[in-house]
């Protein structure tokens, strides 16, 4: 199955930002994340695992995560991660050190390794097409 | 978010995503470093606060059953990374 989205345009700049679903305890809404080749896991903002009832201190696997600046922690779980309504169960990491200028990101092990990603930054087009059989 | 416009093609899409690009600079600029619930179209903010759980049940309170969550930068700045 393959699913095409628009960039998102936000003032000058132009970013591969998408509408994914999440579902976890048989809550389930959307959220727009930033889909980035360069990180190595989808890391979420910890805020929203409180809307899935998902209780981090729970969650004895931390990750320590880098970035340009800094690091940051982040605790490992798994979710239903949708795209146009259907579904794969895939690893995330909900953190509080997103920055205040970042996005919730899609990376590499829970979403690239879900689907062939291509971007077309001239027709500001993103295609998935899902490995699922 | 319809499912009919994945049935028996290559490529599906949903309209809303496809037509134009989402233009956000406007919910960039009024609600920076909130959350925001949106609409199916991604056009109309629902509700807004600091705290995401208020938004996410005033937005089901007004009967959007699974709105779309997005926290807005702070500032709009070219984008490298993402940790504080």
């Amino acid at each position: 199955m393959k699913y095409a989205f628009k960039y998102v345009q936000a003032g000058l700049w132009y970013r591969p930002i998408v509408r994914v679903t999440l579902k976890f305890n048989k809550i389930e809404f959307n959220y727009l994340a930033l889909i980035d080749s360069g990180a190595d896991f989808n890391i979420f903002h910890a805020d929203i695992a409180k809307i899935l009832k998902i209780d981090l201190s729970k969650l004895k696997n931390p990750v320590n995560f880098s970035g340009i600046k800094g690091g940051g922690i982040g605790y490992f779980t798994s979710i239903d991660l949708g795209v146009e309504g259907n579904f794969v169960n895939t690893p995330v990491v909900f953190s509080n050190d997103i920055s205040d200028n970042g996005y919730g990101i899609l990376g590499q092990q829970g979403f690239f390794n879900n689907y062939k990603i291509d971007f077309d930054y001239r027709l500001r087009r993103i295609e998935l097409t899902s490995n699922k059989k | 978010m319809g499912r009919d416009f994945c049935q028996d093609r290559i490529v599906c899409y949903n309209k809303n995503n496809m037509k134009v690009n989402t233009n956000l600079t406007a919910i960039f600029t009024k609600y920076k470093g909130l959350w925001v619930a949106l609409d199916e179209t991604l056009k109309k903010v629902i509700s807004s606060d600091k705290n995401v759980d208020k938004v996410y049940k005033k937005a089901l309170k007004k009967g959007y059953q699974k709105p779309t969550l997005f926290k807005v930068p702070q500032k709009n700045l070219p984008y490298f990374g993402f940790v504080k």
